[in-house]
C-alpha cells in the first residue's frame, strides 16, 4: 500500500485522494520522524493534502483517552436528563443543587395543590429489581419516622414515569459543617458542641434502627441558627438496596475518607459506623484538615487536640467496630466528660492518668479522704499495739509469743485490707459517683464480704470498724448488723475481754440507745464495761467508768452520773490517762449537767475539757466538736444565743471536717443553730437552714424527721407563714411511725406545738382533737397548761367565750406545773382582757410584758410593745400608741413576714392612727 | 467498576429471565437472524428494542461510578448478556455488535442535542463543527463535534467509521473488531490510528 501510495496518487479523483489519505498517513507514521516532512513535500500533493496530513500527524501524538473523555462525560451528562421544569411525582423540578455518589439532588417545589412547599428530591441512581422495590418501600417508611430537629425529614418518595426511584427531604438552607465552623470561626468547645448535636440526632436514629451510613460534612447543614442538620440519613442504604439484585451483605455507597473500614471492606454495617463516621467528623472540624488530608480552608484553624480528645477521637474511629464506643452516646458521654474535665473512657488505660484527673477534681474531697484514710490505718495499727499490750499484762511466754503473733497477722491483714479498700476508692474504681463516706463504707463492707469469709479472726474486727464508721456518718440501719454481727462473732472467739470488744460494743451500746432500744444497750454497754475493765490498766478502768456514767445517764440517774464521772476524771488525771479518755468522761459530766439544768457548771466542764484537747493538740477532733456542742447548748440555756451560735458554728466546722457534711449528728446541730438565730430574731436565716436539713436529708434519701419537721414549721409561723406552718405540721403528725420511734415525752411536746401551730393558723378544731387526745391518753394534769394555745387561736379567731374557758384551765395548769409559761399565759389574759374591754385587767397584764421580753429578740420585745399601744390606743391614748408604733414596727417588719398576724395588727392600728408614713409602707 | 463487574458475574439465567419478561430473547435472535438475512427492516426493529435497554443500562453504569471513565465496552457487553445470554452464537453477536455501537451513538447524540436545546432555551442546534466557541464548549458540543467527524470519517472511509463505532460505541477489542469486519488485525491497528488522528483532530479544532 505503501508502494501504491508513492507511485499512483490521482489528483483528479476527490475520492481516491481522500482514500489515498490513509495510505500517506500510514506511509509516514513509518518514516522516522525526520524523513517525514522531506517525504510530503516530495510526494505530489496539493497544499490543503499536505496541511491535513500535517495536522493528522500532530493529531496522532494526542492521547487516544481525549476521545474517550468526551464520551465518557456525554454520557454522564445524558444521565442527568431531568432538566428544570420537569415534574416528578408532585414535584415541579427547579434546579440541580448537586450530584454525588447517591445520585443527583434537585431543589423541587410541591404542585399538587395545598401548601406551598421546597424540598430536596433526590433521584437513587441504579434501577430497582422487584424485591428490592418493596424493600425500598419498607426502608423509606423507616426514614419517615425519623422525626428529630437534627435530621432532614423525608416528605415523600416513588418512582420516575422511567420507573427510578426518587426520595424528597426536607430543603435545608445551611452550610456544611466545616464551612459553618470556618465561617463563624468557631472555638473548640463550640466545634464540639455542634458535633455533639450531631451526635444526638443520630443517637435518636438508631434508636430507631436507622443508621446514617455516610456522614460527612456536606450532609450536616448548619443553619443561620447554629443548629445542625443530618441530610441524606439511610439514603446509602437505599441506594444500596436499589442495586441489589441479590441479598448479600455489602455496600457499595460510601465516601472516600469517610467510609469506615467495615465500609471499604464490604462487610456488615452498624452502628458502629456512624460512630466511625461522627468521629472522622470530628477530626475533621477539630484539625481543620479534610480526611484526605488536604486542609479544608484557611479561616478553619487547626485548635489543640489534648491527649483526652486524641483519645476519644482514636477510640471513635478505631479500626475494629468492636474497639470503638459501644454506641453514639456513650461517645458523646466521653466528649461530656471532657468538657467537664473527668477522665474520659477513652484513656481508661492509663491509671496514672485517672490518677491525676481525679486529684485535679477532687483536690478537697481527696485531701480529706486520704486524712480519715490514714487515720483509719493508724487506728488499725493500733488494734495490734494494744493486743500485744494484753498480751503483756498477761504476763505468760507463750501467751505474749502467740498474742504477739496473733496481733502481727491481724494488723498485717487488716492493713492489707485497708489498703485494697483504698485502691478500689481511689480513681481506679467508680470516678463517677461522687466521694461519700457512703459510697466508701458500702464498698467496704462489699469487700469485707467478699474477701474476709465469717469465720476468719479478722472479719468481726473490720465489721466493726466498718460499723463504728457508719454509726458515726449517722446511718445506724447500716451500721446495725455490721456491729451485732461482729460482736456475736468476737464472743464466739472468746475475744469478750478484748479491747476492740470492749470498744465495738460501746458503739453498738450508742447506736441502740439513738434507736430507742435502751434496754438492749444497757446490757451491751455492762459488756463493754467489763470489757474495759478487763484490760486492768488506768485508761480501761477509764474507759469503764465513762461507759457506765452513760448507762446512769440513759437510766435518767443524773446524779450519780455526775458523782461518778467527776471521780472517774479526778483518778484519770492523776493516772496521766490519755486526755481522749478523760475527754469521754468529761464529755458525760456534761450531758449530766445538762440534764441536770445547771447549764453554767456544763459550760465550765465543757471550757475545761476543750482546754485539755488543746494542749494535746486534739483542736480539731471528733471530741471538740462534741465539747463545742456542749457549750453551746449551755450557752443557750444560759440566754446567751449569740456566743451559742459561735460554739454551734465551730462545732459544725470541726463535724463537717471529720464526717462530712451528713449526718443525724449534723442535722441536730443544724437545728440548734437555727434555733440560737431564732432567739436572736434571725428568723428567716433560721428557716433557711432548716430548709437545709430537710434536703440534705432528702438527699441521704432519708425520710425527713418528724423532730426536724415541727421545728420548720414553728419556723414558719414564727415569720408570720402560718399557712406553710399548719402544712408542714400536717404532714409532721402524718408520720405515725416517726412519732413511735421518739421518746414518749418528745413525741409528747412536739405533738402539742405542732397543736399550737394548727391553732394559730385557725384549724382550731384539729388542734383541739390532738389535745385532748394526748390528755386522754397521758391523763397527765401538766398537759392541760397546752390549753393556753388553744385559747390563743380561739381570742385569734375572736371567739372570746371559748378563749376563756380554755384560758382558765391553761392558767391553772401553768402556774402549778410549767411556771415558765407565765409570760406567754399574761399576754394571752390581757390580750383577752383588752378584747373585752376590761382595760384595767388587760393594764395589769400588758404593761409587764416588754420586761419579761426584754431578753428576747427585737422581734419578741416589738410584739410586746404592739400590744401596748393596742392597749394605749383603747384607752384613748393615741398619742402613745403612736410613739410605741413608730418605735418598734420596723424591727417587728424586719423580721417577721408582711402577713404575719402581729405585724398586720400593727399597721392596721398604724393607720388607724396615721401614723408616720414610713411605718405605714414598710414591707419586706 | 468493580460493583458492574460483579454484575455481570452473576449467573445469566436470573438476567435473561428478568429481561425475558419485557423482550424475549427468542424474539431478539430472529430479528438478527432477519437482519442477517438482509432485512433492514429487522435491523431497525432491533435498533429501537436495544435502544431502552442501552440507555438503562448506560444510567446504571455510570450513576454506580460517577465520574468514571465511562467504558463502553463494559456498556455492550452488558447489554449483550442480557439480551442474549453468554452462549449466543458468534453470528448472532457479531450483529448485535453493530447494534449495541449503533444505539449506544445515537443515545448519547440524542441526549446531547436535547440537552443543548434545553440549555440554549429551545434555540436551533449549532451542527457546524467551527461555529461555537471552543473555549465555552460544552460537554454536549464536544460529543456532537465527535459525531460529525465520525460522520465524516466515514464518509470518507465507511469502514474506518464502522472501527470507530464498534470499538468506542460496541466496546469490542481489536480483535473482535477484525472478526466482525472480516479483516485482519493488523487492517484494524491501522485504519484505527488513522482514524483516532481524524477525530482529535477534529476535537481540538
Amino acid at each position: 500500500m505503501a508502494q501504491a501510495g508513492a507511485t499512483g496518487v490521482n489528483p483528479s479523483s476527490n475520492k481516491v485522494a481522500q482514500e489515498c489519505l490513509i495510505e500517506h498517513f500510514e506511509r509516514l507514521l513509518e518514516l522516522p520522524e525526520w524523513q517525514r516532512e522531506s517525504a510530503l513535500s516530495a510526494w505530489s500533493l496539493d497544499e490543503a493534502q499536505r496541511q491535513e496530513l500535517l495536522a493528522l500527524l500532530a493529531a496522532d501524538g494526542v492521547p487516544d483517552a481525549l476521545i474517550e473523555a468526551v464520551i465518557a462525560s456525554s454520557a454522564s451528562q445524558a444521565l442527568q436528563s431531568i432538566v428544570e421544569g420537569e415534574c416528578i411525582g408532585a414535584w415541579r423540578v427547579r434546579h440541580q443543587l448537586g450530584a454525588g455518589g447517591m445520585g443527583t439532588v434537585y431543589l423541587v417545589e410541591r404542585v399538587d395543590g395545598g401548601f406551598h412547599q421546597y424540598g430536596a428530591l433526590k433521584l437513587l441512581r441504579g434501577f430497582p429489581t422487584d424485591e428490592a422495590h418493596s424493600r425500598l418501600r419498607r426502608e423509606r417508611q423507616l426514614l419517615a419516622q425519623l422525626q428529630h430537629p437534627g435530621i432532614a425529614r423525608l416528605i415523600d418518595g416513588g418512582e420516575t414515569r422511567d420507573g427510578q426511584p426518587y426520595l424528597v427531604m426536607e430543603y435545608v438552607d445551611g452550610e456544611p459543617l466545616t464551612t459553618y465552623a470556618a465561617q463563624h470561626r468557631l472555638s473548640r468547645e463550640a466545634r464540639i458542641e455542634l458535633i455533639d448535636r450531631v451526635g444526638q440526632a443520630l443517637a435518636h436514629a438508631h434508636q430507631h434502627l436507622v443508621i446514617h451510613r455516610d456522614l460527612k460534612s456536606a450532609n450536616v447543614l448548619v443553619g443561620a441558627d447554629g443548629s445542625p442538620k443530618l441530610l441524606d440519613f439511610g439514603v446509602a442504604k437505599l441506594v444500596d438496596i436499589n442495586q441489589e439484585d441479590v441479598d448479600i451483605p455489602t455496600t457499595r455507597v460510601w465516601t472516600s475518607g469517610y467510609a469506615s473500614p467495615e465500609q471499604r471492606e464490604g462487610k456488615q454495617i452498624t452502628t458502629a459506623t456512624d460512630v466511625f463516621g461522627l468521629g472522622t467528623l470530628l477530626r475533621e472540624l477539630l484539625s481543620g484538615t479534610s480526611p484526605h488530608g488536604t486542609a479544608l480552608m484557611p479561616e478553619l484553624d487547626a485548635v489543640a487536640i489534648d491527649a483526652d480528645l486524641g483519645g476519644i477521637l482514636n477510640m471513635a474511629t478505631a479500626t475494629l467496630p468492636g474497639d470503638r464506643y459501644a454506641g453514639i452516646d456513650a461517645f458523646r458521654d466521653d466528649l461530656e466528660r471532657w468538657r467537664i474535665g473527668i477522665p474520659v473512657r477513652a484513656q481508661a488505660d492509663s491509671r496514672w492518668y485517672r490518677l491525676r484527673k481525679f486529684v485535679a477534681r477532687h483536690k478537697r474531697a481527696v485531701s480529706v479522704l486520704l486524712l480519715v484514710m490514714f487515720g483509719l490505718m493508724a487506728f488499725v495499727l493500733w488494734i495490734g499495739i494494744e493486743r500485744q499490750r494484753t498480751a503483756r499484762a498477761l504476763e505468760l511466754a507463750e501467751g505474749r509469743r502467740l498474742a504477739a503473733e496473733q496481733a502481727a497477722q491481724l494488723a498485717s491483714t487488716t492493713m492489707d485490707f485497708f489498703g485494697g479498700l483504698i485502691e478500689e476508692l481511689s480513681p481506679d474504681g467508680n470516678v463517677d459517683a461522687p466521694i461519700t463516706l457512703r459510697r466508701w463504707l458500702a464498698q467496704g463492707r462489699d469487700r469485707v464480704i467478699r474477701e474476709l469469709p465469717d469465720g476468719t479472726q479478722q472479719a468481726p474486727i473490720v465489721n466493726a470498724y466498718l460499723g463504728t464508721l457508719y454509726e458515726m456518718a449517722g446511718q445506724p440501719q447500716e451500721a446495725e448488723p455490721l456491729l451485732r454481727t461482729s460482736l456475736e462473732e468476737m464472743r464466739k472467739q472468746g475475744l469478750d475481754r478484748d479491747v476492740a470488744f470492749a470498744r465495738t460494743a460501746r458503739s453498738y451500746a450508742y447506736l441502740l440507745a439513738g434507736l430507742g432500744r435502751q434496754q438492749d444497750s444497757l446490757d451491751w454497754l455492762q459488756r463493754s464495761a467489763a470489757g474495759f475493765r478487763a484490760q486492768a490498766t488506768d485508761e480501761g478502768l477509764a474507759q469503764a467508768v465513762a461507759v457506765e456514767t452513760y448507762a446512769l445517764i440513759l437510766t435518767q440517774r443524773y446524779a450519780q452520773a455526775e458523782h461518778v464521772a467527776k471521780s472517774a476524771i479526778a483518778a484519770a488525771v492523776t493516772a496521766q490517762v490519755a486526755p481522749i479518755i478523760i475527754a469521754t468522761l468529761e464529755d458525760n459530766l456534761a450531758a449530766a449537767l445538762m440534764y441536770l439544768e445547771r447549764p453554767a457548771e456544763q459550760l465550765a466542764v465543757s471550757d475545761q475539757a476543750m482546754r485539755l484537747l488543746r494542749a494535746a493538740g486534739l483542736e480539731r477532733s471528733m471530741y471538740m466538736y462534741r465539747f463545742e456542742e456542749h457549750r453551746g447548748q449551755a450557752l443557750t440555756e444560759l440566754q446567751r444565743p449569740a456566743e451559742a451560735l459561735l460554739s454551734f458554728d465551730h462545732a459544725r466546722a470541726i463535724h463537717v471536717l471529720g464526717r462530712g457534711e451528713a449526718g443525724s449528728s449534723l442535722s441536730t446541730l443544724d437545728e440548734k443553730r437555727a434555733d440560737a438565730l431564732q432567739s436572736l430574731g434571725r428568723l428567716a436565716a433560721a428557716r433557711t437552714i432548716l430548709l437545709q436539713v430537710q434536703r440534705r436529708e432528702k438527699l441521704a434519701g432519708l425520710r425527713p424527721q418528724v423532730r426536724s419537721q415541727a421545728l420548720l414549721a414553728s419556723a414558719y409561723g414564727l415569720e408570720g407563714d402560718w399557712r406553710k406552718a399548719a402544712a408542714v405540721a400536717r404532714g409532721a403528725l402524718a408520720d405515725t411511725e416517726g412519732f413511735a420511734a421518739m421518746p414518749g415525752d418528745w413525741a409528747q411536746s412536739v405533738r402539742m406545738s405542732l397543736a399550737r401551730i394548727l391553732a394559730l393558723a385557725g384549724d382550731m378544731r384539729a388542734a383541739r382533737t390532738l389535745m385532748e387526745d394526748e390528755f386522754s391518753r397521758a391523763g397527765e394534769p401538766a398537759l392541760l397548761r397546752w390549753r393556753l394555745y388553744l385559747a390563743e387561736g380561739a381570742l385569734q379567731a375572736g371567739d372570746l367565750p371559748q378563749a376563756e374557758q380554755d384560758l382558765l384551765i391553761a392558767a391553772a395548769a401553768i402556774e402549778q406545773h410549767a411556771p415558765s409559761l407565765r409570760p406567754q399565759l399574761r399576754r394571752v389574759r390581757g390580750l383577752l382582757a383588752l378584747a373585752q374591754g376590761q382595760l384595767a385587767a388587760a393594764e395589769q397584764d400588758l404593761t409587764e410584758l416588754p420586761q419579761q421580753f426584754a431578753n428576747g429578740p427585737a422581734y419578741r420585745r416589738a410584739i410586746a410593745q404592739v400590744d401596748m399601744a393596742m392597749l394605749r390606743h383603747a384607752q384613748g391614748r393615741d398619742e402613745q400608741a403612736r410613739q410605741l408604733l413608730a418605735a418598734h414596727l420596723p424591727s417587728l417588719g424586719e423580721a417577721v413576714l408582711p402577713s404575719h398576724p402581729d405585724f398586720l395588727r400593727a399597721t392596721a392600728l398604724a393607720q388607724a392612727l396615721a401614723a408616720t408614713p414610713a411605718v405605714v409602707g414598710k414591707t419586706r | 467498576m468493580a460493583a458492574y463487574r460483579a454484575d455481570a458475574e452473576r449467573p445469566e439465567g436470573m438476567e435473561v429471565n428478568a429481561l425475558s419478561r419485557n423482550e424475549g430473547v427468542t424474539d431478539i435472535t430472529c430479528l438478527l437472524q432477519e437482519w442477517r438475512g438482509g432485512d433492514m427492516q429487522a435491523r431497525d426493529r432491533l435498533l429501537q428494542v436495544v435502544y431502552g435497554q442501552v440507555h438503562a443500562i448506560s444510567c446504571r453504569a455510570i450513576r454506580a461510578n460517577p465520574g468514571a471513565t465511562l467504558s463502553p465496552t463494559d456498556l455492550a457487553h452488558e447489554a449483550l448478556l442480557r439480551l442474549l445470554g453468554k452462549d449466543a452464537p458468534w453470528e448472532n453477536r457479531r450483529h448485535f455488535y453493530h447494534v449495541i455501537a449503533l444505539a449506544t451513538r445515537q443515545v448519547l447524540v440524542d441526549s446531547a442535542r436535547k440537552r443543548l436545546r434545553n440549555k440554549r432555551g429551545g434555540g436551533a442546534l449549532v451542527e457546524s463543527l467551527g461555529a461555537a466557541d471552543a473555549a465555552a464548549v460544552g460537554a454536549e458540543e464536544k460529543l456532537l463535534y465527535l459525531n460529525q467527524a465520525i460522520e465524516q470519517l466515514a464518509r470518507h472511509s465507511s469502514r474506518c467509521g464502522q472501527i470507530v463505532e464498534l470499538t468506542y460505541f460496541g466496546g469490542l477489542e481489536r480483535d473482535e473488531v477484525a472478526t466482525a469486519l472480516d479483516i485482519s488485525v493488523a487492517t484494524v491497528d491501522r485504519e484505527l490510528r488513522f482514524a483516532r488522528a481524524w477525530l482529535k483532530r477534529a476535537l481540538q479544532a
